[in-house]
């Protein structure tokens, strides 16, 4: 089953039980509407009998007159007395029946009365007939026989009556019915219109994330598309700079032999100039190649305990001559002797400082000073830090263009005085320096000098080891 | 095959036996045969009658069962009336009733069912006279059945007026 279809299949369900449940309740509206009819005729029935049950006594008593007609007063007599008596007592009777209370109109009223009236003039010869006297009731059926117009009407009008009252009956039942279809119609509509908009709202929900899925898509793929090509592009640096050092090893190896032979002065100023600026090529390809390897994740972390103090001495001893060249003094801070040790890498560490000291040294004024520090920082929740620091009494940096300054190939500007650099010295730093697990950051007074600093925690965490 | 009509006839000899000598001496009676103009006749699952079959009675016999009066009114006619009857209890002992149900009828076809219960709970009336006149066929006679109305007012409601069925002239016991 896919996503789609599961997130839809309560809506299908919902939609399918409401019509379902919906549509039982219309087809049993249906068949109890079909039904009324049936329903109709059994109540008119009912309501019939008693009026209809008159005639049946009219009729059986004018059958037993009949009889005593025929045979003269001799059979019959019991019967039609018997009948007569039920008659009477059921026309007497009628308006106190249940259910003929509403039955009952004036105009029925007024058969029942003339009728009782007309009867009670015959029940002196009925108790004769009674005592025995059957020749009392000879002639009877004649006279009777005009009663049956009063008689029909009578069993008529309750039947009329109770029709009206059915059909009426009938009627509000219909109305009702009707009102519940519609009522029902109502709510199928309803529902079915609130499932066409879930519908419609699941169908643009499922749209939106198709387009969200596509877009991801797009964007993995220009994200692989771009890691792609700067690795390609980091390769090809890494390559490149690595088949420049041939030919520059044999430029330089070569000038360095000129350099051994008898030249006039003029042969070797040519040839210092090419074995130094071969030199400070050769300086950026390493550096170059440094920062690629960095990039590319390439270089390995190896933590042991590290004296600070050793890793200042040596740092002062490796620029010793470098700064010697520009008469520039190179001081440790007492306080190096004061900080504990700490878990690095410390060639990498061996390596920013150097940096760090290289720069203070190129940028500083002749007979200017460099001053290496190491102190203890306050401890933010983090564990203790240390902070080396590499002061130096050049012009600091140019107000404004301190953004830039981790930027690679940027030399803010120095690529006009005559310091050699490759500048991008600080961002092999920096990336160091991310590497161990610290910070990296300057301050600087304009015509003053600045500081560069590097943060280290103490105890370096191995989950903060270099990864890539 | 004779052992075994030999069987049977001893079978049946015994069960004949032990109806005659087990069964209570009132469950098979013979009731006095009518001698005037039948008012009622019981049918059904009764125990006691006339003929074999039905038990019919007459006003004298009715009478000799013994006459009660009741005085109340009736949802039929107005105001409150004497009754004299005998009581459906006692009729029904007379014939030694056996069912749940008597289904009276009436002379012009009205049927209605009484529970046998009502006999015993309400003491019915079997009426022959109101107000001491013998109530005719042309007034509710020869009998009427009259429920003590005034007296539970249950018997207000409209299943018991249904019950009190009039021109009764026949009993089937259920």
């Amino acid at each position: 089953m896919s996503p789609k279809l599961s997130s839809k299949l309560p809506v299908y369900i919902f939609t399918a039980l409401s019509v379902f449940f919906l549509g039982l309740t219309v087809a049993a509206f249906g068949v109890l509407h079909s039904y009324q009819d049936t329903i109709t005729d059994e109540s008119y029935d009912e309501s019939g009998m008693a009026a209809v049950q008159l005639r049946i006594h009219y009729e059986a008593l004018m059958g037993a007159l009949a009889m005593v007609e025929l045979s003269h007063g001799l059979n019959g007599v019991d019967e039609a007395v018997l009948q007569f008596d039920i008659l009477y007592e059921r026309i007497k009777a009628l308006p106190s029946r249940p259910g003929y209370e509403f039955l009952l109109d004036d105009e029925t009223l007024n058969y029942q009365a003339r009728l009782l009236n007309e009867m009670r003039g015959y029940l002196p010869r009925i108790d004769r007939a009674a005592d025995g006297d059957g020749e009392a009731l000879v002639a009877m059926h004649g006279e009777l026989a005009s009663l049956r117009p009063i008689i029909e009407r009578l069993g008529h009008r309750p039947v009329q009556l109770a029709s009206e009252i059915q059909a009426e009956l009938t009627r509000d039942f219909r109305q009702l019915s009707d009102l519940f279809l519609w009522v029902i119609g109502g709510f199928v509509f309803s529902g079915l219109l609130f499932s066409a908009i879930i519908w419609r709202q699941l169908n643009a929900a499922s749209a939106r994330q198709v387009e969200l899925e596509t877009l991801t898509r797009n964007l993995q793929t220009a994200r692989d598309e771009a890691e792609a090509a700067s690795s390609a592009k980091t390769d090809f640096l890494a390559h490149m700079s690595h088949e420049l050092r041939t030919p520059m090893n044999s430029i330089l190896g070569f000038a360095q032999l000129l350099q051994a032979q008898n030249l006039d002065g003029e042969q070797t100023e040519a040839v210092d100039q090419i074995v130094r600026s071969g030199g400070l090529l050769m300086h950026m390809i390493d550096q170059v190649l440094e920062l690629n390897k960095i990039m590319a994740g390439r270089i390995s972390v190896s933590v042991h305990s590290v004296v600070p103090a050793d890793v200042v001495a040596r740092c002062l001893s490796l620029m010793d001559s470098l700064a010697a060249d520009r008469s520039i003094t190179l001081r440790a801070s007492p306080s190096i002797h004061q900080v504990p040790d700490l878990k690095t890498d410390p060639n990498r560490l061996q390596q920013a400082l150097l940096n760090l000291m290289s720069n203070a040294i190129k940028y500083n004024h002749l007979g200017g000073e460099v001053t290496l520090n190491c102190a203890t920082l306050p401890d933010e929740g983090n564990g203790p830090w240390l902070r080396f620091s590499v002061q130096d009494t050049g012009e600091g940096v140019p107000e404004g263009r301190e953004r830039d300054l981790f930027k690679p190939f940027n030399r803010l500007g120095r690529e006009t005085l005559n310091v050699e650099g490759t500048g991008i010295g600080l961002t092999i730093t920096q990336e160091l320096v991310r590497i161990l697990g610290g910070r990296i950051g300057f301050i600087s007074t304009p015509g003053h000098g600045s500081t560069f600093w590097i943060d280290l925690p103490v105890e370096r965490e191995e989950s903060l080891a270099y990864e890539e | 095959m004779v052992s075994v009509d030999s069987r049977t006839f001893l079978f049946a000899f015994v069960l004949v036996l032990s109806v005659l000598f087990v069964a209570p001496p009132a469950v098979a009676g013979q009731l006095p045969a009518p001698t005037g103009k039948v008012l009622l006749t019981v049918t059904g699952a009764i125990t006691n009658t006339t003929d074999g079959k039905t038990a019919e009675f007459d006003r004298a016999q009715l009478q000799a069962l013994g006459v009660h009066t009741l005085r109340t009114s009736n949802p039929f006619i107005q105001g409150v009336h004497t009754f004299e009857g005998v009581r459906l209890s006692d009729v029904l002992n007379a014939v030694g009733a056996q069912g749940t149900t008597v289904v009276a009828r009436a002379l012009d076809g009205y049927t209605i069912d009484i529970p046998i219960e009502d006999a015993a709970k309400y003491q019915p009336l079997l009426a022959m006279k109101m107000d001491g006149k013998v109530m005719r066929v042309r007034s509710k006679g020869p009998i009427w059945v009259i429920y003590p109305v005034d007296h539970y007012q249950e018997l207000k409601a409209e299943n018991f007026s249904g019950r009190s069925i009039w021109q009764l002239n026949s009993l089937e016991v259920r």
